[in-house]
């Protein structure tokens, strides 16, 4: 089971997002209300990355063209995108916090 | 120890290939523009579909180990040889480049005394003098092809100068075949066709190169000047392996009632770019640019064509066929521009998808700026789809197994595009290779 | 529906280009500033969650970058344009209720007398709110419901929020972010399942005040099985400053429904026109945008569908005149996100004077669609010399079972063509009109009539002048 480090868990903010690679698929991970979750980043619909987009409780908005994703499920909420992002595990070990497929 | 892309590099390839001073400072100001000049992302129109992200430009050596001349074309390796159209009496000229050095060139005597000029490019410009200094880089490149114009420009190795002086009829082919022999190569041929008025010529260029061990980078630049009623023809045939990144461009310039037709049939390749773009200046002048591409596996086929009319009663056709199977992706963007003064400019842009399987894809956009009303035609059209189940059915009732229904199919859709291919030899080997595209196993 | 107010001419030949001397409620002012998307929404009583869309929407705005394709928009001056302006203390349910000066705008347009004879419902708004609507008896009673979006957010506000910003979200695009912070009046349509609105319901717009921008929203939802025609039209009066009509058009189409939207937009040549219009069909429904663009300084528009459902269908049929000062880009975009789904864009441009036209337009068939078919026409009618025309279509196939065509060419009006009918007695003018109607008729047969008939002339008048 491939996984990577993101950060130690107590540098992702609530409100914040990070972005790691994981096996080559980029993945965004967010701090809602501090519980972590991890979704694909690139946006479904064009090249743009959620983790640069606009958190708002638990969704977040793509910075391109507005498309809403609910964080905790990858749940595509409005247009322009169609698709759902894939859920990505996060694990704590520790301090450090790390994203495992 | 791999060379770097810098100012070294361009010295050491200038001096292997016996470029005059000017050239050589063009070479350091293509460099310094390379510099200066941002990679293309896909946020520009020209490159929307196309990831080049992952090239590592300094994981490829700038000047590749020398490849040492030889004495004649049996000591050149058979495979390259094999490449080579015909027999000698079916050519009147060529040249064989493995990596960054042409290691055998051959003229007919005849066009050499008529002052023919056909020799890696270095050579060439200085044999040819102020004629060559006058042209070379004239043709310009677009805006978001400069980068990589200037990154071959300013590292350029091998490639040809092919010079035709005025009314001089070449009736056979002339070929140059570019090899690559290993991973890590990086080539930058660049190549230079003047041909003057009332002068004509077919130059066949060849890319080619086994299944690499890893990844190489071939980036190809071609400039092709046509006088006065010439008439050129350029084949360039890429059947690189798939570990190689592939990009050429193709540049005419076309004067008054000259005619350059460009036929591109890419077929190798990670990543195959192939922009071609014509220039009518002069009135009557004539461009057709058709192609073929077949895409397996996880290609990536990316052509793009411009039509700039500028004179009037200009013409100019693009005319691309393309067949994509495994999860291979092709991308086909074109410009038709007709100036306001480009009167009775007649424009036409197709460009046929055939996709033969789950996962390959198309994405096509044809574009047309017409800033006059005085257009004597002016149309395009695309398509994509899978071949027609109607056709395949009767096939399939007339005793083919599905496999044969659709090669007869896909020969057949090709068969349009390579038939105006006027080179039989060439035609032979792109109708070869689509039957050995056919029999790959996804 | 031929109407036939008074010919006034002004300009060249655009009959609506007078303006009243109509007053205002609130005290308007220039720009745009958070403040004033908050006036805004607390002057209309909305909800809190519309108060936060709203001005997330403006931070949107005021962060995007405008647009680096499409037409020229540098001369836009944002902060000289007002951004709401209120003429009327209530909305009222019958055209004698109207204040006179207000009345008389929509008389001399043309609007109490075709909704008598012709239409199911018509909601007119005057800058920035609806002012008079009325929703025939039947309609009603077949639980249709046809009103303002501010009415809509009060008496329905579980269905405009279940909606709103779904189809085009607040960061879509910048126009679509202003419109979002600052949206006012527009339409609001709900259809309940199994009901068929034979008759069309029609909205008419009107921008009134010098560097007005109007900023309507418009929510259509049509239930299972049902069916409705929208139509909407549009005239501000001539200025030799600009105006600015940035407009969002939201609709969802349930399964089986069928949805038509006409416009025929006829802005006066001083209004930037900058629509986002799209539209969800979902399993089996159909949706069709019929897009006739006649007036405006420069519009950019490119109506949409998103076929999420099996079978779904969707149709673009676009029409745009550019003549002199004037470049229209329109388009249309069908993206086939569901199986079996087809698509048809059509798209007839005509430029004339030194007009410029433009088609932008995109087809995608997403991987997992399977067995799409989508065909593309978009034709251009070149006038004269110093017109222009170009074409920019997009296509992104990722499925191997689609069929998908397109087509385009872009002409001039034939010489031989002209002798001809000339040679018949026919004047050049009239020769010249009806090749463009020839051209054109393919759009305009699947208008009713009297729209026809209208678009028709609305074009002949621009072209007058085009010839010679």
């Amino acid at each position: 089971m491939s996984k990577v480090r993101v950060c130690r868990s107590d540098e992702l903010a609530p409100g914040m997002a990070a972005r790691v690679v994981l096996d080559g698929t980029p993945v965004a991970v967010f701090n809602v209300e501090g519980a972590f979750h991890a979704i694909g980043d690139t946006c479904t619909h064009e090249e743009a990355s959620l983790s640069e987009g606009f958190v708002d409780e638990d969704t977040v908005e793509c910075p391109k063209h507005g498309a809403v994703f609910h964080i905790p499920t990858g749940e595509v909420r409005t247009l322009p995108a169609t698709r759902s992002e894939p859920v990505f595990r996060t694990v704590v070990e520790g301090d450090e916090l790390y994203v495992e497929a | 120890m791999a060379a770097s892309f810098d100012s070294d590099a361009v010295t050491s390839l200038a001096q292997r290939a016996g470029d005059p001073d000017w050239l050589i400072e063009g070479r350091l100001d293509a460099l310094e523009r390379f510099g200066s000049l941002p990679w293309p992302e896909m946020s520009l129109e020209q490159w929307k579909h196309t990831d080049i992200r992952s090239l590592d430009l300094e994981s490829f050596d700038a000047a590749p180990p020398a490849h040492e001349p030889v004495a004649g074309l049996d000591d050149v390796p058979a495979d390259i040889r094999a490449l080579a159209i015909g027999q000698k009496g079916d050519r009147l000229g060529l040249a064989i480049q493995i990596d960054a050095d042409v290691v055998h060139t051959r003229l007919a005597a005849p066009l050499a005394q008529q002052g023919v000029i056909f020799a890696p490019l270095g050579e060439g410009v200085s044999a040819l003098g102020e004629r060559a200094r006058e042209l070379l880089g004239r043709a310009g490149a677009s805006d978001h092809e400069a980068k990589l114009a200037a990154l071959n420009h300013a590292f350029a190795s091998g490639g040809a100068l092919l010079y035709v002086p005025r009314g001089v009829v070449v009736e056979k082919p002339i070929q140059s075949v570019r090899w690559l022999s290993g991973a890590g190569i990086a080539s930058f041929p660049r190549v230079v066709v003047i041909v003057e008025d009332g002068a004509s010529v077919t130059y066949i260029d060849h890319y080619a190169s086994a299944e690499l061990a890893g990844d190489a980078l071939n980036m190809a630049a071609v400039e092709i000047y046509a006088g006065q009623a010439a008439h050129v023809d350029y084949l360039m045939v890429q059947d690189l392996g798939q570990q190689v990144w592939h990009f050429s461009q193709v540049r005419a310039l076309i004067e008054r009632d000259a005619t350059v037709r460009c036929f591109d049939a890419a077929l190798g390749g990670r990543l195959a770019r192939s922009v071609v773009e014509s220039v009518l200046d002069g009135q009557g002048a004539r461009a057709e640019m058709l192609g073929l591409y077949f895409g397996d596996h996880a290609q990536h086929m990316d052509v793009r064509t411009l039509q700039l009319h500028r004179g009037p009663h200009t013409s100019s056709e693009v005319y691309y066929k393309g067949a994509l199977k495994g999860t291979s992706h092709a991308v086909y963007s074109g410009l038709v521009d007709i100036e306001k003064d480009a009167k009775q400019a007649d424009a036409q842009q197709l460009d046929r998808n055939l996709l033969l399987s789950d996962g390959a894809g198309a994405d096509p956009s044809p574009f047309l700026e017409i800033k006059t009303s005085e257009v004597t035609r002016a149309t395009h059209g695309v398509s994509v789809g899978r071949p027609d189940e109607e056709v395949l059915f009767y096939l399939r009732s007339r005793g083919l197994s599905d496999a044969d229904a659709e090669r007869l199919y896909v020969t057949g859709f090709f068969q349009e595009i390579i038939d105006r291919v006027h080179v039989p030899e060439v035609r032979e080997t792109l109708t070869a290779a689509v039957e050995d595209e056919l029999a790959l196993e996804d | 529906m031929s109407t036939k107010p008074a010919d006034l001419d002004l300009g060249k030949g655009y009959r609506y280009g007078w303006h009243d001397e109509a007053s205002s409620i609130n005290v308007p002012k220039r720009g745009l500033s958070r403040e004033v998307v908050e006036e805004i929404s607390h002057g209309k009583g909305e909800p809190e969650w519309m108060t936060k869309i709203r001005v997330k929407a403006y931070e949107h705005f005021m962060r995007r970058p405008m647009p680096n394709w499409g037409a020229d928009l540098g001369e836009i001056d944002f902060d000289n344009i007002y951004y709401y302006i209120k003429p009327l203390e209530e909305q009222v349910k019958s055209w004698d209720d109207l204040p006179d000066d207000i009345k008389n705008t929509y008389v001399k347009l043309g609007i109490p007398e075709a909704e008598r004879e012709f239409l199911g419902g018509v909601t007119a708004q005057y800058e920035s709110e609806v002012v008079y609507h009325s929703v025939r008896k039947d309609l009603e009673e077949k639980g249709i419901f046809f009103s303002d979006m501010d009415t809509a957010l009060r008496e329905h506000p579980d269905i405009v929020k279940r909606y709103f910003g779904t189809i085009i979200p607040p960061n879509d695009n910048k126009f679509a972010a202003l419109n979002t912070a600052v949206w006012s009046g527009g339409s609001f349509i709900y259809v309940p399942p199994g009901v068929e609105v034979e008759i069309p319901l029609q909205a008419y717009f009107r921008i009134n005040k010098e560097n007005m921008g109007q900023f309507e929203r418009t929510l259509i939802i049509v239930d299972e099985g049902s069916y409705v025609h929208y139509v909407e039209g549009c005239s501000a009066p001539v200025y030799t400053t600009d105006s600015l009509h940035s407009a969002v058009v939201e609709i969802v189409a349930h399964k089986n429904a069928r949805v038509r939207y006409t416009t025929i937009q006829n802005w006066s040549n001083n209004v930037y026109n900058l629509v986002t219009k799209r539209a969800v069909a979902h399993e089996g429904a159909v949706m069709e945008w019929v897009d006739g663009n006649i007036g405006s300084k420069i519009t950019m528009k490119y109506p949409s569908i998103y076929l999420m459902g099996e079978r779904a269908r969707g149709e673009v049929l676009s029409v745009a005149f550019a003549g002199e000062g004037q470049h229209q880009d329109a388009g249309g975009k069908i993206v086939h996100v569901a199986s079996n789904t087809s698509g048809q864009i059509i798209s007839k441009s005509v430029s004339a004077q030194g007009g410029r036209t433009g088609y932008r337009g995109l087809v995608k068939v997403n991987a997992d669609a399977t067995g799409c078919k989508d065909f593309v026409r978009c034709d251009a009618l070149i006038l004269d010399e110093n017109s222009r025309s170009d074409t920019y279509p997009y296509m992104e196939i990722d499925n191997q079972t689609a069929n998908i065509g397109h087509e385009a060419t872009v002409s001039k009006v034939g010489d031989e063509q002209l002798f001809y009918l000339m040679s018949r007695g026919i004047s050049e003018n009239d020769a010249m009109g009806m090749i463009v109607n020839g051209f054109i008729e393919p759009i305009t047969k699947e208008l009713p009539m009297e729209y026809a008939v209208e678009l028709t002339r609305l074009i002949q008048l621009q072209m007058e002048g085009a010839v010679g």
